[in-house]
């Protein structure tokens, strides 16, 4: 297991999930933790109960983690000082060194709207990171043909892995290969999703010529990257809100490719929204990779070419 | 050899007096340097609290710059603490603090009363936000600050005190034992 979480995780916890790997190949991808309720592990998708001497089917013989050793895996997450990720701690999450994310519950104190603080932090999520290569070198060969890729959304239902496609594709567009140069990437990661950055570092392998603004709202970050970074693509997650498609229309006219994820099952779905409907109408973007689980996170179930005007040509 | 050995028990009497005397003398020293390490350790809290506040600075580093502000036993805990924290296993704040305080502790002036406000610092530091930290560490600094207060308003007093008694039980000593 890897080291970063070793250490954060209280040693029962860590010893019973050491029991439950020992003979057992599997992926570990996310540990949730609630006071007084059972331990659960997440495991190639499924969850399962986590009890003293390894993996149980009752809820009654899980371990139960303390309000003590919630607290403890806070405090060993952040090198014994919560207050530093105050600000990340009002979003609901830290980032932690690997591009893991621990993400909290518990009594958020509001003030004027805005979540101040979150106390008697109840329930943790720990959320392993995973980079899987390779996964996005189909979409890679369709989407960018020549230098540069086509302005590109990726769709999909959650857990259909659009986050680790997107993290791939901008790996592959940076470092490049023998017949295509790489290109200068920037990437809005509002959420330390894409890049996984501990202290403004990115900690997953996000390509040689790829800059992350990082925890910053994707809107502003998108525009700050194409005024300072000079990048040919742009990459963001989860575009949905009306200022993201408004940046994302910016990024377009200014002649940087766009590669972004938003959720949806399907493109008639998305055309039913008003927002997307527009971004698929005045053509920002030319390509939609529709995402599924139907044979594991990352399935490429189409991909569509929806405009075949680039904005730019209809700008002129 | 009757002169001989009045002599030599008026040496006697002397040095036991004396001893006494050097013996009450420590005692009013380790009460001023007690006094003295309350206030260094105000002085550290303080510091601890500012780098909290205004500087998120994270703990490791915060007990670092304590350190190099501070002389002393003080300063040694903190320096320790802040080394020990960065150390590779990454061990739990409330066990480091646990081990600092009574390595260090043990070595200072500081009284059992004094150790125990501090110790009792390691369950909270570091495990909440910023204006709870705070909260804490004025709590820990305002009984630390009323002993100090207690001690210092009769501190002549008490030294002379020790001083005193010890001549004094040297004197008794020596007219028993010569």
């Amino acid at each position: 297991m890897d080291r970063v979480i070793e250490r954060i995780l209280p040693p029962r916890v860590m010893t019973a999930l050491e029991r439950c790997f020992a003979d057992r190949r599997a992926r570990l991808q996310a540990i949730r933790m609630r006071r007084g309720r059972p331990l659960i592990a997440v495991v190639d998708g499924e969850e399962l109960f986590v009890g003293p001497n390894g993996f149980c089917r009752h809820a009654e013989a899980a371990l139960k983690p303390t309000g003590r050793e919630i607290g403890d895996t806070l405090s060993q997450a952040t090198q014994g000082s919560v207050y530093a990720v105050e600000d990340q701690l009002r979003r609901g999450y830290v980032t932690l060194p690997g591009g893991h994310r621990l993400g909290i519950a518990g009594q958020a104190v509001v003030d004027n709207g805005r979540v101040k603080r979150v106390t008697h932090i109840s329930a943790i999520h720990l959320r392993i990171a995973h980079q899987i290569k390779g996964c996005a070198d189909s979409i890679v060969r369709q989407i960018c043909p020549d230098r540069l890729p086509y302005h590109t959304l990726l769709i999909g239902p959650p857990g259909s892995g659009k986050t680790t496609v997107l993290r791939d594709l901008v790996r592959q567009l940076a470092d490049g290969h023998a017949e295509r140069p790489g290109l200068q990437v920037g990437i809005a990661d509002e959420r330390s999703e894409i890049a996984g950055s501990y202290q403004g570092e990115p900690q997953l392998d996000v390509g040689q010529r790829t800059d992350v603004i990082d925890s910053c709202p994707k809107a502003i970050a998108m525009m700050m990257l194409v005024r300072a970074m000079g990048p040919d693509v742009v990459a963001c997650d989860e575009i949905g809100a009306e200022e993201d498609v408004a940046a994302v229309e910016d990024v377009a006219r200014c002649g940087v490719r766009l590669v972004a994820t938003a959720h949806g099952n399907s493109l008639e779905e998305l055309r039913r929204r008003p927002l997307f409907a527009r971004l698929l109408e005045t053509g920002v973007f030319e390509r939609v990779v529709i995402l599924s689980r139907r044979s594991g996170p990352g399935t490429v179930e189409r991909i569509v070419a929806v405009n075949e005007t680039p904005l730019a040509a209809q700008v002129k | 050899m009757r002169m001989v050995s009045w002599i030599q028990r008026a040496i006697g009497a002397g040095l036991i007096i004396a001893g006494a005397a050097a013996y009450g003398a420590g005692l009013a020293r380790s009460v001023r340097q007690r006094v003295r390490e309350l206030a260094a350790l105000d002085r550290a809290l303080h510091i601890l609290e500012t780098e909290i506040v205004y500087g998120y600075v994270p703990l490791p580093e915060a007990c670092a710059q304590v350190a190099r502000s501070v002389d002393g036993y003080v300063g040694q805990l903190f320096n320790a603490a802040g080394k020990r924290l960065l150390q590779a296993e990454r061990p739990p704040v409330t066990v480091v603090w646990k081990e600092v305080v009574a390595h260090w502790g043990s070595g200072s002036h500081l009284t059992g009363e004094d150790l125990e406000v501090l110790a009792a610092l390691g369950a909270t530091l570091g495990r909440s936000d910023a204006e709870d930290q705070a909260r804490h560490l004025r709590l820990a600094r305002e009984r630390l600050l009323s002993t100090r207060r207690g001690l210092e308003e009769n501190l002549d007093q008490q030294c002379r005190l020790r001083i005193y008694l010890g001549v004094g039980s040297g004197a008794v000593l020596a007219v028993l034992l010569v």
